[in-house]
């Protein structure tokens, strides 16, 4: 229990993520992935947070608008991926990202 | 070594494995399991963290609301996975290579620098909510806005036309 | 906590905020025949909160320790503003939720621009952000969807880069406050020695930063999302994304350190004149309007970015000056590209324009040419005031090199002109022309024909928010 390793931790599980979010071609995974990196930056800031003892309520309360802000996020693009699925019956990233050519 | 270094290391390695079923496993079904995991161990991390309002905010609304919503959404959708996903592409070395140098660095960086060592302070509800309805009154203001941009966008998107 | 002063300070941002809310009742209450209402009540608030951002031009100050707001940031306001409204008219057929998210971009912009902590960055970034994304795929067709999931999963992942590296700052200061932080950094002597954690957090929020800005690096979805999005919210990104991006930028430089010091100005200078020969070189190539003007404005960025390195109040008062001027002349030239259908944006169209749709192909020609720098145009005398303003700074390799980027962006804006005035039709072009179009096509045509002829007003208006 020592800030280093829940650092690392969180780093780890953001790059993770984020190989997820550019390597994966299903846009459900990869809207997975991007709260994956999200909910690293929340681990980050809590982790932070608390070496600063009581001063840290200003980290904690971030964590909150980090949440809204996540939550936001998947509403969008799972609206976007139903709206994918009823144009081409695929959640496809590169499918999608062809058509503009 | 004590218990609350045992229980941080075992959910430290739930949290990795669940990130990995999440970005590796070719069933999305079983990603978003992977990442109820995920959320699930995160959550023990914060509560031993002493933050427990945040911890059970995240269970609440990670693992009991977005996980669902996921699970739904790929239940309602019973799509085809994309037959070249998680095949060898360019872009994919290339995010492999950037993320790993990433994370080496931070990791480096992290280790070198002095940081100070954890004094984990209680944080309850009430600490945060004071907070919330204080110095970060303009902050909260600002994040209904953003919620409900969210809100509108889905809607809007989703409604079907009503003619044509 | 007494907030009565703070809330005195941010009057526009509630009476806009106050407009969002009403937008949405006039969009539930209009039925398909009054659905004209909604663009017009949301011209009406935007008019409303250009009053408010006037009157208070002067008021300055720091409010909740997340905005500061200067005369500066309200110039920026004012691009803003004009942004938004003629996107307005660009937008008048579409849905009526359309209309709600160009208000909240427009909130979201306007708080960007004033933001002094992460917390407020942050947010209104993201509510920027969503609401464009909710503009681009408003459309529902192919390239529209195309369009948003693109501009959606770089905007997040540029999103939690920034969040992670405000994440690591905050554990080295213990705030989210900018003039904290930097105090810290000038006077504590660890950071002088460069620590690989708060480099690698600075990394982090300047890779996101470029991602959202369309910096040269991280350019290359700014095309395709163009091409895949309605000719209104190209142009809101294009200009509103723009001003909003170098407002922050510019009013953040001047609070921290009360000027452009000279490494800031070293590193914006280089980035600005790589930014321009990228954008101008691509654009060279381009058959298609849409992405045409995509790189345009990448190559207009590396202008504003230049003049934001020289860093003197008068050649920041030119890049203001040359953002409006590039706001009016930017819509004007997508206002043509909406008249002539967002179907037919490839350069074939527009080829023998001038015989059937003489309106759209001569204001065309005064768009091109203004953007290309041409005079009489307004164009001209925005980048006249910039380039001397960077030969009076002493770059003279500069002053020649932004020249010679002039000449090369003159071929891909005539093009299209000649095409519309020396070529044989080759497709039956059947363009749109409704009141709000000509509007715009109007508000297009007399600014950049007034700022032409007469800049010194808005020149002195600009300039008063250096010196009163």
């Amino acid at each position: 229990m020592n800030t280093i390793f829940l650092l690392s931790l969180s780093v780890v599980l953001f790059a993770i993520g984020g190989f997820g979010a550019i390597f994966r071609k299903n846009f459900l995974v990869v809207l997975m992935s991007l709260e994956l990196m999200l909910n690293s930056a929340n681990l980050a800031l809590i982790t932070l947070s608390q070496t600063f003892g009581p001063m840290g309520v200003e980290g904690q309360f971030f964590v909150l608008l980090v949440l809204i802000i996540a939550a936001s996020e998947v509403s969008i693009g799972l609206a976007l991926a139903v709206n994918m699925a009823r144009l081409k019956d695929k959640v496809d990233v590169e499918e999608f990202s062809k058509v503009e050519e | 070594m004590n218990l609350l270094d045992i229980l941080t290391y075992v959910f430290a390695l739930t949290a990795i494995l669940g990130a990995f079923t999440v970005v590796m496993h070719p069933n999305p079904l079983y990603s978003a399991l992977g990442l109820l995991l995920n959320f699930f161990s995160l959550a023990v991390l914060y509560m031993l963290l002493k933050s427990p309002l945040l911890s059970l905010i995240q269970i609440i609304v990670y693992s009991g609301g977005i996980v669902v919503f996921f699970l739904f959404v790929v239940m309602l959708l019973n799509l085809r996975s994309p037959q070249s996903d998680r095949d060898f592409s360019f872009k994919g070395i290339f995010a492999l290579i950037f993320f790993l140098l990433l994370a080496i660095f931070s990791i480096f960086g992290i280790i070198t620098f002095n940081l100070q060592p954890l004094q984990p302070a209680y944080m309850s509800a009430k600490v945060i909510g004071k907070y919330m309805l204080t110095d970060g009154l303009f902050a909260f203001e600002l994040s209904s806005f953003v919620l409900l941009v969210a809100i509108i966008a889905a809607v809007a998107l989703v409604k079907k036309e009503e003619s044509k | 906590m007494n907030f009565v002063k703070d809330i005195y300070l941010i009057q526009p941002e509630l009476v806009l905020s106050i407009g969002v809310l009403v937008s949405l009742l006039v969009d539930i209450v209009s039925t398909k025949s009054t659905k004209f209402l909604v663009p017009i009540f949301s011209l009406i608030a935007l008019s409303i909160t250009a009053f408010f951002v006037l009157t208070n031009f002067y008021n300055e100050g720091e409010a909740f320790k997340m905005l500061s707001i200067t005369s500066l940031s309200r110039a920026f306001d004012i691009a803003i503003l004009l942004g938004a409204a003629i996107t307005t008219l660009l937008a008048w057929d579409r849905e009526g939720e359309h209309h709600f998210l160009v208000l909240s971009a427009t909130l979201g912009a306007m708080v960007l621009v004033k933001s002094i902590s992460f917390i407020s960055f942050i947010l209104s970034l993201e509510l920027f952000s969503f609401a464009v994304i909710g503009q681009i795929a408003l459309s529902k067709d192919l390239a529209g969807t195309g369009a948003a999931l693109k501009f959606f999963i770089l905007s997040v992942i540029a999103s939690s880069f920034i969040i992670l590296g405000a994440a690591l700052l905050y554990g080295i200061f213990g705030t989210f406050y900018f003039p904290k932080i930097f105090l810290e950094t000038s006077f504590k002597p660890i950071f002088q020695a460069k620590p690989l954690f708060f480099i690698i957090s600075f990394i982090l929020i300047f890779v996101g930063l470029a991602f959202k800005i369309s910096a040269v690096p991280f350019h290359f979805w700014t095309p395709d999302v163009f091409r895949g999005a309605h000719s209104s919210v190209a142009g809101f990104i294009a200009t509103v994304s723009k001003a909003s991006a170098f407002g922050f930028l510019v009013n953040f430089l001047y609070i921290i350190f009360g000027n452009v010091p000279y490494l800031w100005g070293e590193i914006l200078i280089w980035l600005g004149a790589i930014t321009m020969l990228v954008g101008n070189l691509a654009a060279l190539g381009e058959n298609d309007i849409k992405r045409m003007l995509g790189y345009s404005t990448i190559a207009h960025a590396g202008y504003i970015l230049v003049a934001f390195g020289i860093g003197t109040d008068t050649s920041i008062g030119a890049a203001i000056f040359y953002l409006i001027v590039y706001t009016l002349m930017t819509l004007g030239a997508f206002a043509v590209v909406n008249s002539i259908g967002e179907n037919n944006s490839s350069l074939e169209n527009y080829k023998g324009l001038s015989k059937n749709n003489g309106i759209q192909a001569f204001l065309l020609l005064i768009f091109m040419v203004s953007l290309a720098g041409i005079p009489p145009t307004a164009g001209f005398v925005g980048k006249f005031y910039l380039f001397s303003e960077v030969i009076k700074s002493g770059e003279y390799a500069l002053a020649i090199w932004a020249f010679l980027n002039g000449v090369i962006s003159a071929f891909y804006y005539i093009r299209p002109v000649f095409y519309a005035y020396g070529r044989e039709p080759k497709y039956e072009v059947k363009s749109a022309l409704n009141p709000a179009i000509m509007l715009a096509f109007i508000v297009g045509f007399v600014g950049i024909l007034y700022l032409g002829l007469a800049p010194s007003a808005l020149l002195d208006f600009i300039s008063s928010a250096f010196t009163h």
